[in-house]
């Protein structure tokens, strides 16, 4: 097997990313994107969002202790500080996705009792396995470059919906504005150090292998959320 | 802190000082450096150990990290990795600050990177992983961060202070040895309370007692070990060092 050079790669990363994506939007994400879902239904969606944000930092402190490049674990480190809101008090993120969640009628209480769906679980028990057991270099592209760089994609209409269909405040949709901007920085830092590390044959396909199994479980999660509201969104028609 | 929690941190740091007591007649290479009486050239090798557990020691906190379920707890680890890395200021994190130490030494950045990884070292190192990746975050906490770093944070400023009294070291030299001591052993004592408070049960703070006197042996073979292969000056050829 050859060596690919970092275009090459990349281009085959975003090769993998492209071809997973579906073809045409899921019901439920539709309805999301246009603020047409009901209250209940986006309260359905951020309670599963939740379980995926809470779990940011862990994730990423798993691939900093595998991982044996210095400048490498000093860029986590930064990626760190920041999911932890810089150590200002109420800034990190699942803290911010908390004041979205109370902003849209969840108590926190409700929130901790929330349970994650099959698929929800399936993303998160994939995402903990690859971080803490693969490479550095294959977790980063599973986790930064196909989950968190994914993740961030939707969040400019998320930000538009949510100020303009269902009137949340600034101060509401925190978490939306600055995970626009550190996960964005995220996601460049990531692709940067796995096209940088990934030198050879073998790094390099698990690199793709881990990009097509994390875009895949993560589409699975997003179909389960439309899934799990589906029965509920019938009885509300029915009703 | 209620009386039945200081009790259980008292316990810890009893077990530290029981197992520290006999560490002095035991380390010979640290006897002589006190004495004003070893070799600039030997202490060599030895900050090449030094800079690689200082180098691989944020990733025991990230393992750590990665296994904790508690929020306040992993803030206080990332509060901490933030330091290791100076803050993120350039030429402030632990490694840069050891660098200085071995350049008043003698060595290159090259020559102090190169090691060799010594055999100690290496299996403390791998004691230190095994016990971060897969205890129960209060076991490691109290691992790490209250018999390791606690036991350190104390040691090092004595080191500091007899390089520059015996070697003519300055104070830049051995900052690595004296800078955030005192924030060192705030820090040991701030991890001690989220122990105490986390380990909520009598099986867990039983494990939490074993890690304490496991890492605080290995620490001290660690040590002993090290300074015998540094004064025999027994190295072994160059590996890369993390």
């Amino acid at each position: 097997m050859q060596v690919l050079t970092k275009e090459q790669l990349e281009e085959k990363i975003f090769e993998i990313i492209g071809r997973t994506l579906p073809k045409d939007v899921d019901p439920f994400w539709m309805q999301l994107f246009e603020g047409s879902l009901p209250l209940d239904g986006v309260r359905h969606w951020a309670k599963q969002m939740y379980f995926i944000t809470q779990e940011f930092g862990r994730y990423t402190s798993a691939i900093h202790a595998n991982c044996d490049v210095f400048e490498v674990r000093h860029v986590l480190a930064e990626t760190l500080w920041e999911e932890h809101g810089r150590m200002v008090e109420k800034k990190d993120h699942p803290e911010l996705f908390r004041k979205f969640t109370r902003a849209i009628g969840i108590a926190d209480e409700e929130l901790a009792l929330a349970r994650p769906l099959p698929e929800t679980e399936a993303l998160l028990d994939g995402l903990l396995d690859l971080c803490l057991h693969r490479h550095f270099v294959e977790s980063l592209a599973g986790f930064g470059i196909a989950v968190e760089g994914q993740a961030t994609k939707g969040i400019p209409i998320f930000i538009h919906v949510f100020r303009h269909k269902y009137g949340l405040d600034d101060e509401a949709i925190e978490f939306w504005t600055t995970h626009a901007e550190d996960d964005e920085v995220h996601g460049r830092r990531s692709l940067e150090i796995v096209l940088e590390h990934a030198t050879t044959p073998t790094l390099q396909q698990g690199v793709l292998d881990c990009v097509r199994k994390s875009m895949e479980r993560l589409m699975l999660f997003h179909h389960g959320i439309g899934r799990g509201w589906a029965p509920r969104e019938a009885e509300r028609l029915s009703a | 802190m209620t009386s039945e929690n200081q009790q259980f941190g008292d316990e810890l740091w009893g077990i530290i000082g029981e197992e520290l007591a006999h560490l002095q007649e035991r380390n010979r290479f640290m006897r002589g450096l006190f004495m004003g009486e070893l070799e600039r050239d030997r202490m060599k090798l030895w900050a090449k150990q030094l800079f690689l557990l200082t180098r691989t020691g944020p990733r025991f906190l990230s393992a750590i990290h990665s296994n904790c379920e508690d929020f306040e707890v992993a803030s206080w680890l990332v509060q901490n990795l933030y330091e290791e890395y100076g803050e993120l200021a350039e030429g402030r994190d632990h490694p840069s600050l050891c660098r200085n130490f071995g350049r008043a030494l003698g060595m290159s950045v090259e020559e102090l990177e190169a090691g060799p990884i010594l055999k100690p070292t290496r299996r403390f190192v791998d004691f230190c992983f095994d016990v971060t990746r897969n205890r129960h975050y209060v076991e490691s906490l109290a691992g790490i961060g209250v018999a390791l770093e606690g036991v350190s944070a104390r040691g090092a400023p004595m080191v500091g202070a007899a390089l520059k009294q015996h070697y003519g070291f300055g104070d830049r030299d051995v900052e690595f040895f004296t800078a955030h001591c005192e924030l060192d052993i705030e820090h040991s004592e701030k991890t001690l309370s989220f122990v105490v408070r986390h380990a909520s049960t009598p099986e867990l703070r039983e494990r939490v007692k074993q890690t304490v006197r496991e890492m605080t042996e290995q620490t001290i073979e660690w040590s002993v070990a090290v300074g015998e292969l540094c004064l025999a000056d027994r190295g072994e050829p160059a590996r890369s060092v993390a």
